[in-house]
């Protein structure tokens, strides 16, 4: 074991740099400690009791910083602290490249991972139908995460796949959990008993987050396509995932997430239910479906957490009740914030679930409702790009993304919207979704900061996140950054929607 | 860049550089800090707040600040700024609800226990967090820490700072962002009490000081009572405000450095608790 250490005199970083370039050195080969300290009396008596001083060290000042290494070799030990001026001055976007295979075509790949049994397919529309159905006839599930495959030809592969017992997720299937490895857009959540079947690609993510942060978790996260529930389609995935759960020993508890499935298709799902001895929580977005089923995804989520608990249901409902009851709170107090004429609410969403799930939650809130993608009574915006009255915008929508990336993946558009929303003297509330995990922006608090704080100047900015703290943005660490900017951040889409209207309703009876 | 606010006890005078960082530029005032910072960093007693600041990266020396009647020179420009401007750092508490005070603390607590850094001082409050320190140096710094915080709830307070100064990770090391947590809540603790605890805070400044500007500035502003906008946020929040607002502000304070909030955060809320025995 080889002890040595450094002393940068005058040499003034930043906490967060200071523990961030501690923590790489201790990563490195062949490095048993590291620290990365002022030189005060106390952190060398630490470097004392924990093996780590040396005499240079000795006579560091306060003012010193210090970096200790203690490595299994003199070459570790010396590498490592060679390596202090190239982390200090990286400290952020290290990256460590491994060697990858990347093979050219599907069999290939099967060279490569030949007892591999799912393909994930991402390549132009065109061509996505054919090669999913080359996955399909070398006996793999498939994940198409492409869009623009034709009906015919998505009805073709999930019929083929029904008869060999395989799974079609998509097309255009934007998120999968399977035996705990996130698929696409998806989030590090944790495993457990809850398994999840969705036709609706940002849906399963909240659902699948907030189970994640409430502590419990996913056995298996099953996407269709939004299309599959569908008349057309007949849901033929969506039964299938259906049926794969229920045979699945680790899953205790079903959940299905939806925008509305054809009715012919809702009575297929419900008559398989009923032969279905774990318990099932259906959340179809603005489907009329019994009394008893949750009115939002965050309600589906916490049921299904309950469930899977051995807890009874009504709990849920009880804390969320006592939960409106803080949104209200907030809510007055937002209102009074803003002036007379700032009445309108404007929700600008990345996730097309969630500027759903608006407005099925508006519609007993708020009237005038208008959206580039109407549910249910909202009516149709002239101009995707004008709002009028309450606005509800899906940025998603291919008016939006043709030639363009996803909003999760560029918040360029987003972020000049809502400067142009915040402008508008009769806007008093911008509704927000920010959606982390895998394939979606890597730092979308650094994206969204500056606008946040510009609008919220103007008017109360409100926020969701989907995200846990496992994800690589961390939910905790973009929530305080939005705060910071002056959004308020909620727990859920529906619990943020829940504000917005709360403000707009108070704001009517100022 | 405008003047978005100036702290309370930045006064008249020129001041020398001494140091940079991305978000602030730091000039120095005897044994203090003027700094002008960007608004994610926000008011504070001797912060002179700008808009759209970008320090860049560290280094370069900036010519000397200067601050005249309603005026700042900053990098040779020049910024208007009127008594509007000003940042009070002070907080009057004449009006506490105690039993929300009682209840928003538990809400701050378990804020500090659930959502602070995972190396921050949070696990004085909940010992799995001691889990999240797992090299040599870090399990001797929890010892540390536990042996001088046991110290001063055994009544002996200057003993305990003594051995907390300079403890720990960062520019301002946690023990120090630790011993400012105290001192808010002993001064705070002071005017909720109508005691004089001005003596004690003194000598727990005394022997806190050292070497390090930063935390000597740090320490000798809290010890006067004199917070920096997020403090001050909590502070109102903890008396008159809703659990939500209680965690948003505790949000905010716990963004700060890489543990820094949640460690002041931590001494602040042994101390007012009077877990601490100083009070």
């Amino acid at each position: 074991m080889i002890v040595a250490g450094q002393i940068r005199k005058g040499a003034y970083f930043d906490s967060v740099t200071l523990m961030r370039v501690g923590k790489e050195i201790t990563a490195l080969p062949g490095v048993i400690d590291a620290a990365v300290v002022m030189g005060t009396k106390s952190n060398k008596a630490i470097l004392n009791s924990s093996g780590l001083l040396s005499a240079r060290l000795d006579n560091a000042s306060d003012t010193d910083l210090l970096v200790a290494v203690k490595g299994e070799t003199e070459t570790a030990t010396q590498s490592a602290l060679a390596a202090v001026d190239g982390l200090l001055k990286k400290m952020v976007n290290t990256t460590t490249k491994g060697s990858e295979s990347r093979p050219t075509s599907l069999a290939g790949a099967l060279n490569i991972i030949p007892d591999a049994n799912l393909a994930l397919i991402s390549i132009a529309g065109r061509y996505a139908g054919d090669e999913a159905m080359r996955a399909l006839e070398n006996g793999l599930h498939v994940m198409l995460f492409s869009d623009n495959v034709s009906l015919e030809k998505e009805i073709a592969l999930k019929k083929f796949a029904q008869k060999r017992g395989l799974l079609v997720m998509g097309p255009d299937c934007g998120t999968a959990i399977i035996n705990g490895v996130p698929l696409a857009f998806a989030n590090v959540v944790n495993r457990g008993n809850i398994g999840i079947v969705a036709a609706a690609g940002t849906g399963l993510q909240e659902v699948s987050c907030i189970i994640s942060n409430a502590g419990a978790g996913i056995s298996q996260a099953i996407g269709t396509g939004g299309r599959d529930v569908k008349q057309e389609v007949g849901g033929i995935m969506f039964l299938e995932g259906l049926k794969a759960l229920a045979k699945h020993e680790p899953t205790r508890v079903i959940l299905l997430v939806s925008k509305p499935p054809h009715k012919d298709v809702l009575r297929r799902i419900e008559k398989l239910a009923k032969t279905i001895r774990k318990p099932i929580v259906t959340s179809f977005v603005g489907a009329s479906t019994h009394e008893d089923c949750p009115s939002t995804l965050e309600e589906a989520a916490l049921i299904a957490v309950a469930l899977s608990q051995g807890q009874p249901r009504d709990e849920v409902s009880t804390r969320l009740v006592a939960r409106d009851k803080e949104i209200l709170r907030i809510a007055k107090r937002e209102a009074g914030k803003r002036k007379k004429n700032q009445k309108y609410v404007r929700g600008l969403f990345s996730g097309g679930t969630f500027c759903a799930e608006a407005q099925v939650l508006f519609k007993s809130l708020l009237t005038g409702v208008f959206s580039n993608a109407p549910v249910g009574n909202t009516k149709q915006l002239r101009d995707s790009l004008v709002s009028q009255k309450h606005s509800v915008i899906d940025l998603g929508e291919d008016e939006f993304t043709v030639g363009r990336p996803h909003p999760m993946i560029d918040y360029s558009l987003r972020n000049r919207r809502i400067l142009v929303e915040a402008d508008d003297p009769e806007t008093a509330v911008i509704l927000l979704d920010v959606v982390l995990g895998y394939g979606s922006h890597p730092d979308p608090a650094a994206e969204l900061s500056s606008v946040v704080r510009q609008a919220s100047r103007k008017v109360s900015v409100i926020c969701s996140i989907t995200g846990t703290n496992q994800d690589p943005q961390n939910r905790s660490r973009v929530e305080a950054a939005l705060r910071r900017a002056g959004a308020i951040v909620m727990p859920s889409n529906a619990a943020a929607c829940k504000l917005a209207a709360q403000i707009i309703q108070c704001l009517g009876r100022k | 860049m405008t003047v978005v606010s100036i702290g309370d006890q930045v006064r008249k005078g020129t001041y020398p550089f001494h140091s940079r960082f991305h978000r602030a530029v730091n000039f120095r005032h005897g044994d203090l800090l003027i700094s002008v910072v960007n608004e994610e960093i926000g008011p504070g007693p001797l912060n002179i707040v700008v808009c759209d600041l970008d320090a860049g990266p560290a280094c370069g020396r900036v010519a000397p600040l200067e601050v005249g009647a309603h005026v700042v020179v900053f990098g040779n420009r020049q910024f208007q700024f009127t008594d509007n401007h000003s940042y009070r750092s002070t907080v009057a508490l004449d009006s506490c609800n105690r039993r929300l005070f009682r209840h928003n603390l538990s809400v701050f607590g378990e804020q500090l226990k659930t959502m602070s850094p995972a190396k921050s001082l949070a696990f004085l409050l909940d010992e799995k967090r001691t889990q999240n320190f797992r090299s040599g140096f870090e399990r001797a710094f929890v010892d540390q820490i536990r042996r001088d915080v046991h110290q001063i709830m055994n009544g002996n307070l200057l003993n305990g700072v003594r051995g907390l100064k300079g403890c720990g990770f960062g520019l301002t090391p946690s023990g120090d962002d630790f011993i400012a947590g105290l001192l808010i809540g002993l001064n705070l603790l002071q005017q909720l009490r109508g005691q004089d605890y001005q003596e004690i805070a003194d000598d727990v400044f005394r022997t806190a000081k050292a070497g390090n500007i930063f935390s000597n500035s740090f320490l000798d502003l809290a010890r006067r009572g004199l917070l920096f906008g997020r403090m001050k946020d909590l502070v109102l929040a903890l008396m008159h405000e809703s659990e939500e607002m209680v965690r948003q502000s505790a949000a905010r304070l716990m963004a700060i450095g890489e543990s820094s909030g949640a460690d002041l955060g931590t001494g602040f809320l042994l101390t007012v608790c009077g877990e601490m025995g100083v009070s």
